[in-house]
């Protein structure tokens, strides 16, 4: 089952699955991940956690990274409509 | 690196034994010389001599404060290892570390001013405050140094998060202290003429460990561009955290201006004003962007 941690900002909400991909990706830490796209831990942490929006590039690196779309790794979630748009 | 790291360690640790029964008898031997020297009473060869003894035991507690926050400093930025306890005592510990050369000046003075015939009071007052200090300082610097270093982590973080956050706990502890100290020197209240001779001195003091701690930052980040020193959440965090400390600074110091011209030139509000305008903005500053890195 996908993570489902979002961050509201307006009435749309970005979802991630960064949790369960890097659990796929071997359980790759955060740290990793973090040294593989040129940030902080805690971002990645905030980001995961939903407390941070990545910015387009970061977002295309962390995709990149993963082997996925960007859609694929990220999601927005209207706020009527949370549950339709979990991958 | 390590076995240096562990090497100092234990000469940090060792040196604190040493200083710490060298605070005993500095603090035994002044609570014994103050009243006879107060009294202006005679001294005899061995009670001179027993003070001159003093001289060595704060060059021990000397290097020994300077061993101490070599380790945590290393500690801190070669092995990723800091805590809160450990930025604490580096902060204490230079300051401590600085008012040991105010004591060898202090016991300079109270020795000339005895001979003189002087009131050597206050003197004595600002020697038992400074050894309060050397005492906090080896209190807290023994349990800082029992915690071993983390060692060489397996995974060395290509943007560094520890020393950024260490610097701003740094910032946000001296900011503080600042804040205290201004706030006791208007409460107490100190002479005018006071204020204006020890607003700078005090102020450079209580802020040099926060420009050590930007400048490990700043050393830390030599060989990357300017443009890199941030990730992206840094960048917006402490964006935001300037955009809070200017809303919270500007009624701050509009109110501080207004008390500034109803006490009319020559108060005390003249020497303090800069002082209180740095260190708010280094606590609200720091404390902003602590909040929202750990958001």
């Amino acid at each position: 089952m996908y993570s489902f941690i979002y961050q509201e900002r307006g009435a749309v909400k970005l979802g991630n699955h960064l949790r369960q991909l890097r659990f796929e990706h071997d359980q790759i830490s955060q740290q990793a991940l973090a040294n593989a796209v040129g940030v902080t831990r805690l971002t990645i942490h905030s980001i995961e956690a939903g407390k941070f929006f990545p910015s387009a590039l970061l977002a295309m690196k962390i995709a990149r990274f993963f082997g996925k779309t960007v859609e694929e790794v990220f999601y927005i979630v209207e706020e009527d409509d949370q549950t339709t748009r979990r991958g | 690196m390590d076995k240096t790291l562990k090497r100092l360690r234990i000469a940090s640790l060792s040196l604190g034994i040493i200083a710490s029964c060298g605070m005993i008898y500095n603090l035994t031997l002044f609570t014994y010389l103050r009243p006879r020297v107060l009294n202006f009473e005679a001294l005899s060869e061995q009670t001179i001599l027993l003070g001159d003894l003093t001289a060595l035991s704060l060059i021990l507690i000397g290097v020994f404060h300077l061993c101490t926050v070599i380790t945590l400093l290393l500690q801190i930025t070669v092995q990723k290892s800091a805590s809160t306890l450990k930025v604490i005592v580096g902060v204490i510990g230079i300051i401590s570390g600085l008012l040991l050369l105010s004591d060898l000046a202090l016991l300079s003075d109270i020795g000339k001013e005895y001979v003189e015939g002087w009131d050597t009071s206050s003197e004595w007052t600002i020697l038992f405050i400074n050894h309060s200090l050397h005492t906090l300082f080896a209190l807290l610097a023994f349990p800082a140094l029992m915690v071993k270093g983390k060692g060489q982590i397996e995974e060395i973080a290509a943007k560094d998060d520890v020393i950024f956050a260490a610097a701003h706990t740094t910032g946000l502890l001296c900011g503080g202290i600042g804040l205290v100290v201004v706030i006791l020197a208007l409460a107490a209240p100190l002479p005018t003429w006071l204020l204006a001779t020890l607003s700078i001195p005090i102020g450079l003091l209580i802020i040099l460990p926060s420009l050590l701690a930007v400048g490990v930052w700043l050393f830390m980040k030599r060989r990357e561009k300017v443009n890199e020193w941030f990730d992206e959440k840094q960048l917006q965090d402490i964006s935001r955290a300037s955009l809070w400390t200017l809303a919270l600074t500007l009624p701050c110091m509009i109110a501080v201006g207004i008390v500034q011209r109803v006490n009319g030139p020559g108060s005390a509000w003249d020497f303090v004003w800069l002082p209180l305008y740095i260190f708010l903005n280094m606590t609200l500053f720091s404390a902003a962007t602590l909040y929202l890195l750990r958001r």
